[in-house]
């Protein structure tokens, strides 16, 4: 082809983020213009720009990712390349993603305009240890390629060279190199019969080029060719091509495997090391085990990131009360005095110890999901969620549930049956969230100290029984047969963790927990605090004791306390309210502490009081009742709004509170035969 | 490839792309990249799973502000194969 001379129109051919935007305006800076295809709403933005005195006129053209006529944009920009109106184009590919970029320019092999590829997004290959030899693509291809990342003007140098030698020489991808698969191929028969269809090339599309795009059924090669040949032959060829795309994508794909081999080399040193790794994580023998073992490790090493802390916590109690005390020397009302340590003081020292928890959680098993290992716990898992009746990707909500059991909820929407995403809601209420992760690990260390870490791999336990229970009560009429559909996963690749993001998003959520917490907290405790109040002084008078008292031969039966047994009815609208309730029984005014324990550990803090009051027993048997009971309000109302159902919300939320009993009986009559 | 991959799903397994790379010698790169194509063509879906952003969490702060727990995969689309 001769060289190009005069003002060369150029047109950047891309598809989306390859970094098409960027070149044209590091190209042509603010010499641009900005309008509408004729006849079309679809954006077109042409610019201008000078080199060694040659003067380029650049269109770029909608963002597409191949030349199919599925929209405007992809007709727009193949009519623009072949009807003669660009003399080069630049086809970009993004450098880090070649096997899918280069699709673009596998597509546009057989088109008879001048190409050249421009590889993008270099620095981003190399940071994931690719090396790139241009130069043997370049040989591979036929056509010029140079390499730029995008933002940076110094790395054009190369770009303009290259620019300059495609001008002086002109070429197109050789068809002949790219469709020779096709000739190869199982549907060989077909790509020649749709050859024989097609008497002659148009515009600048090539026979071979016309001939794929009829395999794939296109609607504007049909039309166009059905003017110029035998109009009843080509539209029943076409027809009959219904997987015609699959071996046209195939072809193009197998090509792109030809180009790259030989060209980008794969950094392997610590990629084989952790792939090893990676063979045991997913394994089918030993994935679980890992899985179970990591995150029982993950529990532990959560207590210990608690620890600091939970010593501030529990420093908070003797510092705050001597100054609230000091506030009588100013005449302050006793009954005030005694509300700011019941609400106040309490909800801080509950909601500090908490956030140690909250902090230990978020930063272990932020690093286990940051390091890319979370989704390797869900492929494991897979095959478990076959035994109880689910789909795979059932999985993810209840992972998700870790965190938040709304967002379990709503994660559910992938899945098309309805009876299998309400099952899988169903198992979502029975993971403990983040706030159950906090507040039990809290109750549990204040009762128990270090074997609380004990406590915490007995609700991990008790929670793969109750999926296992839950599956199987409403498995029956929700899933009756489990409707088995293939998945495959994108398993992110394990990188260093980024410990300066993962710790700012953990104090994140430690503050945005606390703002959560204390108010919650603070409210339940000044509500439970006027509960217990009486004007008189005698706690007998008051409408907690009384409640209390009239409800305990039945709570009893549960192995709770009336008091426990009140803080677990207020789980079900938040896990938080749970320490509020405590806080405000067991200080409060001292009354209801006072009768029922005696006034002696009076200035102690309100979790050494709490210990000293609640036997060991119905403190585990409360612990495993608030952990099963329902996950919150919040999540009884997500419920409803994702399964439209309020016969099977209302099941769902009986189930779990008559569960949650069951097992808090049967673990404080077993743990009152050990403790 | 695209009727392996196709048929993979159709019996009801599950893989990941690294592994069913392996098992069709070739990248995990290059099953995305013919999953993308299979997607645009119908014969697949591709679920992205996040934990954040979902209408119903409404005020919950369950989830650590501006994360994005993601989940990929890919499962048989509307297009009969």
């Amino acid at each position: 082809m001769a060289a190009l001379e005069g003002t060369i129109r150029l047109a950047l051919l891309g598809q989306p983020n390859s970094g098409k935007s960027t070149i044209f305006n590091t190209l042509t800076g603010a010499r641009q213009h900005v309008g509408n295809w004729p006849g079309k709403t679809v954006e077109r933005k042409e610019g201008r720009f000078s080199h060694n005195g040659r003067n380029y006129r650049l269109t770029d053209l909608p963002g597409s990712y191949s030349l199919s006529a599925n929209s405007d944009e992809e007709r727009i920009t193949r009519e623009h390349i072949a009807g003669g109106e660009a003399d080069l184009v630049l086809i970009l590919a993004d450098g880090s993603q070649l096997e899918r970029s280069l699709y673009m320019l596998a597509d546009y092999a057989g088109i008879e305009t001048p190409a050249m590829l421009v590889v993008t997004m270099l620095d981003v290959a190399e940071q994931q240890g690719k090396t790139i030899d241009l130069e043997k693509l370049s040989t591979k291809l036929g056509i010029p390629v140079t390499g730029v990342v995008a933002p940076e003007r110094k790395s054009y140098k190369s770009f303009f060279e290259t620019l300059e030698a495609a001008c002086a020489e002109p070429r197109a991808p050789k068809p002949d190199d790219f469709y020779a698969i096709y000739r190869q191929g199982e549907k060989k028969a077909d790509f020649a019969a749709a050859l024989e269809l097609i008497s002659e090339p148009y515009m600048a599309f090539s026979r071979e080029w016309l001939a794929s795009k009829l395999m794939e059924q296109d609607e504007a090669v049909i039309t166009l060719l059905s003017e110029q040949n035998d109009a009843e032959a080509i539209r029943a060829f076409a027809a009959e091509q219904d997987d015609g795309a699959l071996f046209t994508g195939d072809c193009k794909f197998s090509k792109i495997e030809e180009l790259l081999d030989g060209v980008v080399e794969q950094e392997q040193g610590r990629a084989g090391l952790l792939s090893k790794f990676d063979r045991v994580a997913i394994s089918r023998r030993w994935g679980k085990p890992l899985a179970l073992g990591i995150v029982i490790l993950g529990l532990i090493a959560s207590f210990v990131a608690a620890a600091p802390i939970m010593g501030l916590g529990a420093a908070i109690p003797p510092l705050l009360n001597p100054l609230v005390d000091r506030l009588a020397d100013i005449n302050t009302a006793p009954i005030l005095i005694a509300f700011i340590k019941g609400t106040f003081v309490n909800a801080l020292y509950w909601t500090v110890n908490m956030l140690g928890f909250v902090f230990g959680v978020n930063l272990v098993f932020g690093l286990l999901e940051e390091v890319g290992y979370m989704a390797r716990i869900s492929y494991v898992f897979d095959g478990s969620m076959s035994k109880l009746g689910l789909q795979g990707k059932s999985i993810m909500p209840l992972l998700i549930s870790v965190g938040c059991t709304i967002g379990g909820t709503a994660g559910t929407r992938v899945i098309d049956s309805w009876g299998q995403r309400l099952l899988t809601i169903a198992l979502a209420w029975a993971v403990p969230c983040a706030a159950t992760f906090a507040v039990i690990p809290t109750l549990a260390a204040a009762f128990f100290g270090w074997a609380g870490i004990f406590v915490m791999v007995l609700i991990f336990l008790i929670m793969l029984l109750h999926i296992r229970l839950t599956a199987l009560v409403f498995g029956r009429k929700l899933s009756p047969k489990a409707e088995r559909h293939g998945l495959i996963m994108e398993l992110p690749p394990y990188h260093k963790p980024r410990w300066g993001m993962l710790f700012r998003q953990t104090l994140n959520r430690v503050w945005g927990i606390f703002k959560k917490t204390i108010l919650v907290v603070m409210s339940v405790s000044a509500v439970f605090f006027l509960l217990s109040y009486s004007a008189d002084g005698r706690i007998e008078e008051s409408i907690l004791y009384k409640v209390g008292i009239a409800i305990e031969p039945v709570t009893r039966f549960f192995g709770m306390g009336w008091k426990t047994f009140m803080a677990f009815v207020s789980s079900m609208i938040s896990k938080e309210a749970v320490l509020g309730v405590l806080s405000a029984i067991f200080t409060g005014t001292g009354n209801v502490f006072g009768h029922t324990i005696g006034s002696a550990a009076a200035d102690a803090d309100v979790g050494r009081m709490m210990v000293s009051a609640i036997p060991k027993a119905e403190a585990l048997a409360f612990m495993i009742a608030v952990t099963f009971n329902i996950p919150c309000l919040m999540a009884v109302a997500s419920t409803y709004q994702e399964s439209h159902s309020l016969k099977w919300t209302g099941r769902i939320a009986l189930y779990y509170v008559a569960t949650a009993l069951v097992l808090s009986s049967l673990v404080y009559h077993i743990a009152s035969l050990l403790m | 490839m695209s009727d392996q991959i196709l048929e993979f799903l159709k019996d009801g397994h599950l893989s990941s792309t690294a592994v069913l790379a392996d098992k069709l010698s070739t990248t995990p790169e290059m099953i995305e990249a013919k999953l993308e194509r299979l997607a645009m063509l119908g014969y697949v879906k591709k679920i992205v799973l996040t934990s954040k952003g979902e209408s119903s969490c409404g005020s919950c702060t369950g989830c650590p502000k501006g994360k994005k727990e993601t989940f990929v995969f890919w499962e048989l689309g509307d297009r009969e194969f």
